[in-house]
């Protein structure tokens, strides 16, 4: 392998005994690491319903602290883990993990501190920012996307963390780990799209940047997993657990009672409104599944290419009719949930007239956003494939 | 002649003034008489704060609640929040309401107490007022905290090639050891980068806010046809945003301006005209002398 040494009998013996050793369990700070961000997920989507239907909220709301929770359990595994490791001459993870100002712990760990701190940073700028230019009514401002880069961190260093141990293991605890893989790069897929939830509402569904944003944003995520994981239906796996996530967050949210404590209320709310139905993302993946079970040998430019077209062709024929159906009356019901609103939705938006809002004035416009589309999904899926050898490659 | 100079010249200065950013209001809600006072934020959206005193100790609750003055959010109110009564003071009450966007808004006080139930509306304005900048040690903090999260990202970039991909127990070459040197130059390089559009950003939605923040309007005066008075806006302040003027004035009591035309210099002699338009028929200039 390029870059290591032929190393003696003992090492290598050594090494074998390490990953068997490592392999009998799943220890408790890979589970607090997938908790933290189950957590964040949960209260982030938590946290934008509050807002969509109660509408005012303090520091100390419900949604708020399993946000910050996130931060906290990957402060405390990853703190446990490099400062065991730092301190305990004797600590089993030792010979696994990096160096970094003199700390030493697994790669992952230091992922995670990362994201912790980036969260609490986030914070009392997020005050002082809603102080000088007001309470923020988007998702994206300069403190959010601390606070996101933070989450995002904390989500990427659970996944290193996880594959550290997956790549030096075999067997059941193999695929135990590489189960877990998978279900991280779906939490982490979950906080793309609410990065992106501005511009991949129902009503922008017939329009080009609809699928521009889509293209930017998954196909190079599931690229690099599938190729990291090395399992049969990676994609398919990821946007699966990605879809049941959205769908109880669908199903559930509404079950809570909820009212509207900021004006004005153009919709009258009663309970939670929730999240959109999931995009059918599931429908492309296993169709890029398929194709990589059959195209290993390709080049990685060739398979970025060919996945490109399969991924968006797959994704229009999946996405634009049943975005027509979601903006039919069939739609409207607890199962689709096209029959709720924000309590500051005008009657005349779009939304709430159940009609599309095209964001291209021409039909080449549509065209070029749908070919930029195209470039972007090819580009980001060659970056996740290279992305996905990389992480084959960790061990630490 | 002088008369006519000296309305245009004090015209030309003519600018509006909003006085105190808190609003004082008495009035009777329904059987009570009530002494509102409302401190809007100086941040829009933002929290304003109200305090509510009865007259009278038969009140036995007031609920408070925020809404357009005007339009299609002003039929929907939601939920009242209950203000707080004062330990101290059983006829002084506290709350705060959030205002989400800026404009004319009202504050509807509903009372019940042992003379039934009563209803006031308090009209609030609703401007950004302030700018501010961040305090020193607020900024020292974060700014050694954004070193922080630098120096760190930049250091596991190059542990990551470094050592990550390394097998148990061995440890870096002099080429890996290069590799990652690189990498971490690149990487910084990146991240100032970033810092340096995120700085970008972060001028642009001051300068977007700035916009907002109320100033006085200005308008300018000329005399038409000997008669005619023209107001115009000559600059539209940016709080207005793109509603037309008449969307962003209410009138009062039926009329968008006052016009007050007073003789000069005895000052002994005047008119009051209501205008509905920016430009109105002031009558035969002698009129007024």
């Amino acid at each position: 392998m390029a870059g290591s040494l032929q190393f003696p009998a003992t090492v290598a013996a050594g090494v074998r005994e390490n990953a068997r050793a490592e392999s009998a369990a799943i220890p408790w700070f890979v589970w607090c690491s997938v908790l933290a961000v189950t957590s964040a997920m949960v209260g982030a989507h938590w946290d934008i319903s509050w807002h969509r239907s109660i509408g005012r909220d303090t520091f100390w709301t419900p949604a708020h602290i399993a946000i910050y929770m996130c931060g906290v359990l990957a402060g405390i595994s990853s703190g446990y883990l490099i400062l065991d490791t730092t301190l305990r001459a004797a600590s089993p993870l030792r010979d696994t993990s990096v160096n970094i100002w003199g700390f030493r712990g697994p790669l992952g760990a230091f992922i995670s501190a990362w994201g912790g701190i980036a969260m609490i940073v986030s914070a009392p700028w997020d005050d002082w920012w809603h102080n000088a230019y007001g309470l923020d009514v988007k998702v994206l401002s300069p403190p959010h996307v601390l606070l996101i880069a933070g989450i995002l961190a904390v989500e990427m260093g659970a996944l290193i963390l996880i594959l550290g141990r997956m790549n030096r293991a075999s067997g059941i605890a193999r695929e135990k780990l590489n189960a877990l893989f998978l279900y991280v790069g779906a939490m982490i897929l979950v906080c793309l799209m609410i990065l992106v939830l501005e511009y991949i509402f129902r009503i922008y569904m017939h329009s080009g940047f609809f699928y521009r944003v889509v293209a930017m944003t998954v196909p190079g995520l599931l690229a690099g997993m599938a190729r990291a994981s090395g399992r049969r239906w990676a994609a398919t796996t990821v946007t699966g657990i990605y879809s049941l996530f959205i769908l109880g967050c669908l199903w559930i949210l509404p079950l809570f009672p909820a009212e509207p404590k900021l004006g004005p209320v153009y919709q009258q709310v009663t309970h939670f409104i929730p999240p959109e139905f999931p995009l059918l993302l599931i429908v492309p993946a296993l169709a890029l599944d398929m194709l990589w079970a059959r195209t290993g040998n390709w080049s990685a430019w060739t398979r970025a290419i060919v996945s490109s077209v399969v991924f968006l062709a797959v994704m229009v024929a999946a996405q634009w009719p049943f975005a027509s159906f979601l903006m039919s009356p069939a739609s409207r019901n607890w199962v689709f949930g096209t029959l709720y609103f924000d309590y500051g939705l005008p009657p005349t938006s779009s939304y709430v007239r159940h009609v599309f809002r095209p964001l291209e004035a021409t039909a080449s416009g549509f065209w070029m956003e749908m070919a930029a589309a195209l470039a972007f999904a090819a580009l980001t899926i060659r970056i996740g494939l290279a992305g996905g050898d990389w992480m084959r490659r960790i061990r630490r | 002649m002088r008369i006519l100079l000296l309305s245009l010249f004090f015209a030309g200065l003519a600018a509006a003034h909003v006085g105190s950013p808190d609003v004082f209001f008495e009035g009777d809600a329904g059987p009570y008489r009530l002494l509102v006072t409302v401190r809007p934020p100086p941040v829009i959206p933002g929290v304003a704060e109200i305090e509510v005193r009865g007259t009278s100790p038969d009140i036995r609750e007031v609920h408070i609640v925020p809404l357009p003055l005007r339009g299609p959010g002003a039929q929907f109110a939601p939920t009242p929040d209950l203000a707080q009564r004062s330990k101290d003071d059983p006829q002084f009450y506290t709350g705060s309401l959030w205002m989400m966007a800026s404009g004319s808004w009202q504050v509807r006080v509903t009372v019940d107490g042992a003379k039934g139930k009563g209803e006031l509306s308090v009209p609030v304005p609703a401007l950004a007022s302030r700018t501010t900048t961040m305090q020193k040690g607020l900024g020292a903090l974060l700014l050694g905290l954004m070193l922080v999260l630098v120096v760190g990202l930049v250091s596991i970039v190059g542990a990551s090639v470094r050592e990550a991909q390394l097998e148990p127990g061995l440890t870096p070459e002099p080429a890996r050891r290069t590799r990652a040197a690189y990498m971490m130059a690149a990487t910084a390089v990146a991240v100032l980068a970033f810092l340096w559009l995120g700085n970008r950003w972060w001028n642009s939605e001051a300068e977007n806010y700035r916009q907002i923040v109320y100033r006085p309007v200005e308008l300018g005066a000329s005399l038409e046809n000997g008669n005619k008075l023209m107001l115009r806006l000559t600059q539209n302040p940016g709080w207005m945003g793109f509603r037309a003027v008449n969307e962003a004035l209410i009138p009062d009591h039926g009329h968008l301006m006052h016009l007050f035309v007073l003789s000069a210099p005895a000052m002994d002699s005047g008119n009051r005209r209501g205008l509905d338009r920016f430009a109105g028929d002031c009558g035969p200039v002698a009129h007024w002398r």
